[in-house]
Parts: C-alpha cells; structure tokens; sequence
C-alpha cells in the first residue's frame, strides 16, 4: 500500500523541463539527419551535373585545338602551331568554338555565356554561365615546339562547396612533318 | 476515491507538441521525397545525354565524310564511320528523342522515354578540317520533380586527316 502511494507521488510531478529538452533534442536529431543526408545527395547531384557539363565543354576546347593543328597541316606554308600564339602566353587562351575564334586572356579568362536562344556556350552572346574555360599551351621540356606542345584545357565553376575544376591536359604532335 | 484527470492546460500544451513535431517530421518527410523525386530525374538526365553523346562522339570521330549533300540539317548529321555505313543521327521533334539510322535502315531512339531532348543542334563549319559541334538540350519529363535541365555542348574532329 505504502509502495502505491510512493509510485502516485513520483507520476504526479510529470517531467521536468530538462527531460522535455532532451526528448525534443533527440527527436530533432532524429529528423535532421535523415534531411541532412538527402540535401547533401541533392548537392552531389548538381556537381555530378556541372561535371558532366565541365567535361564536355573541356572536350569542346581540346577538339578545336586539334582541328585548328590539322587544318595547318592542310595549309601548305603553315606553321603547324598558327594561331596559338595567345595561348601559349602566361594568362592562357579562350575560344570561342562556334564562332571559331581564339583570343588572349588578360589575367582571367572572362565566363562563358550560355545563348539560350541560340542555344549554345560562346562569349559574345547570352546570359553569364557558371563556367570559366582556359587554354594554354606550353612547351614540352624534352621536346623543342616544332614537335611536340602540351594542351591544359581547364574549366572552373563555383559549387555551393566551393570551386571545382576539372582539367583535360593531352600532348599534340607535329607527327606530319 | 477522486479521479485525477488532465487539465485543460496539460491536454493543450501536450497537442501543442505533438503537432509541432508531427508537423516538422512532416515537412521533413515531403521535402525529402521531393529532393529524391529530383534526384532521381537529374541522374536520368545525365545518364542519357552523357551516353548519348558518348555514343555520338565516338562514332563521328573515327569516322570520315562529314555532311554529304542535302543529308545533314541543323538538326540531323550524316557520315560515313568506320565500318564504310553511312550513319544518320536527328532529332525527333514529335518524341523528343535522339535517333541512329545505319545504312537507311529505320530510325532508333537512342535515348530513354524518361527524359525529353529539346533540342539537339549540329553546327558543320566550313574547315579545312572537318569538325561538328554538338549541342544538346534535355529536361525532365517528371514535371513534379521541378525545373531540371541539361544543356551540354562538344567539338568532335575528325581523325582521318583531310576531307
């Protein structure tokens, strides 16, 4: 009987704002994870997008190079580097692939733009895009230039983490001449 | 004997927690089904453009003879590739999608009903060097998943040397 009344008392003064506090906690931390996961998966998603997008842009950069090499070795007289002269500078190079021009980066290289009307990336229309692409060629140390360059085409974009880049670097050869 | 109830107060504060948290928990959930819902359309995006034009590159590329007359348009680009077949590939506005055709065969769709190209350009400049640029758009058809798009260009140059 005494143990009744004693186990009544201890019921009656319910829980204390710490317990309260505690459960709360728990229950928040409960939900937050299983959100927090789910945001991050969405964040990876969008880099694993731009990613794709960074990668075809540098493919982009990297084919025009060796097009421009072979249609010199198709120019009789040309020198097979003709019109690398701006990327082989310390700022690098942008090219502008559909309108078929290369120009000099003075410190940065500017964004590319993103036309949604005509519906691809180039400089000299549309809006800005998140990406920065960058060229550069430079002498290969075993080999003088006549034979042998290296090709880094860079492509830098701000994710929500940070800056990401990704880099395509190739060797080109005057395997021609 | 007396029978203690609750007080009005208890029962409202104590409703009062339980639907902050069920509420919380709640929106936790539906935003968490959404954020699935949109990743899943965004991997199928990438999926399929990336295959598609990983497909596109590989053929164009050692492949020879760009554009023989009145085959290619913006949105269609004729070749010859390495097995001597002359392959076209377009853009069908009416599903959306990206075909191959292989020696005049019929037209097959290279990308999934689950995703919609929008559009698929081919721009053949006049180069001593044959080369194409390939610009590719596509979203999802998953209208509750929200806006996701793609849109990704590439240059392909040939590697046979010359016309």
């Amino acid at each position: 009987m005494g143990k009744r009344t004693n186990n009544n008392r201890i019921n009656k003064q319910g829980f204390t704002l710490l317990e309260t506090i505690v459960a709360i906690a728990i229950l928040a931390l409960a939900i937050m994870g299983p959100m927090e996961l789910a945001a991050r998966s969405i964040g990876l998603a969008s880099v694993s997008k731009n990613q794709i997008v960074a990668f075809y842009l540098a493919q982009d950069a990297m084919e025009y190079v060796k097009n421009v090499r072979d249609a010199n070795f198709l120019t009789p007289g040309a020198n097979w580097l003709d019109g690398f002269d701006s990327c082989r500078g310390l700022n690098g190079c942008y090219i502008d692939v559909p309108r078929d021009e290369i120009s000099a980066c003075t410190g940065d290289c500017p964004v590319l733009k993103y036309d949604s009307s005509g519906l691809f990336y180039n400089y000299a229309a549309g809006e800005n895009s998140v990406f920065t692409r960058t060229v550069k060629i430079t002498d290969v140390a075993e080999n003088t230039n006549e034979v042998e360059v290296k090709v880094r085409v860079t492509v830098l974009w701000n994710e929500k983490t940070g800056p990401k880049t990704f880099t395509i670097e190739d060797n080109i050869f005057n395997w021609i001449n | 004997m007396k029978q203690r109830g609750f007080t009005l107060i208890e029962i409202i504060v104590a409703i009062g927690i339980f639907t902050a948290v069920i509420t919380m928990a709640l929106a936790t959930f539906l935003n968490i089904s959404n954020i699935q819902r949109k990743a899943g359309a965004l991997r199928a995006i990438n999926d399929n453009l990336n295959f598609a034009l990983e497909v596109m590159s590989r053929d164009i590329r050692t492949g020879k003879s760009y554009c023989p007359p009145s085959l290619c348009s913006a949105s269609s680009f004729a070749f010859t590739n390495s097995q001597a077949k002359l392959i076209v590939y377009q853009f069908n506005g009416t599903d959306y999608s990206i075909e191959r055709s292989e020696n005049g065969e019929p037209f097959l769709r290279l990308t999934s009903p689950e995703i919609k190209i929008d559009n698929l350009v081919f721009i053949v400049p006049s180069s001593l060097q044959p080369r194409v640029t390939i610009i590719l758009n596509g979203s999802s058809v998953d209208l509750k998943a929200g806006e996701v798009k793609l849109n990704i260009q590439t240059t392909i140059s040939q590697r046979k040397l010359g016309q």
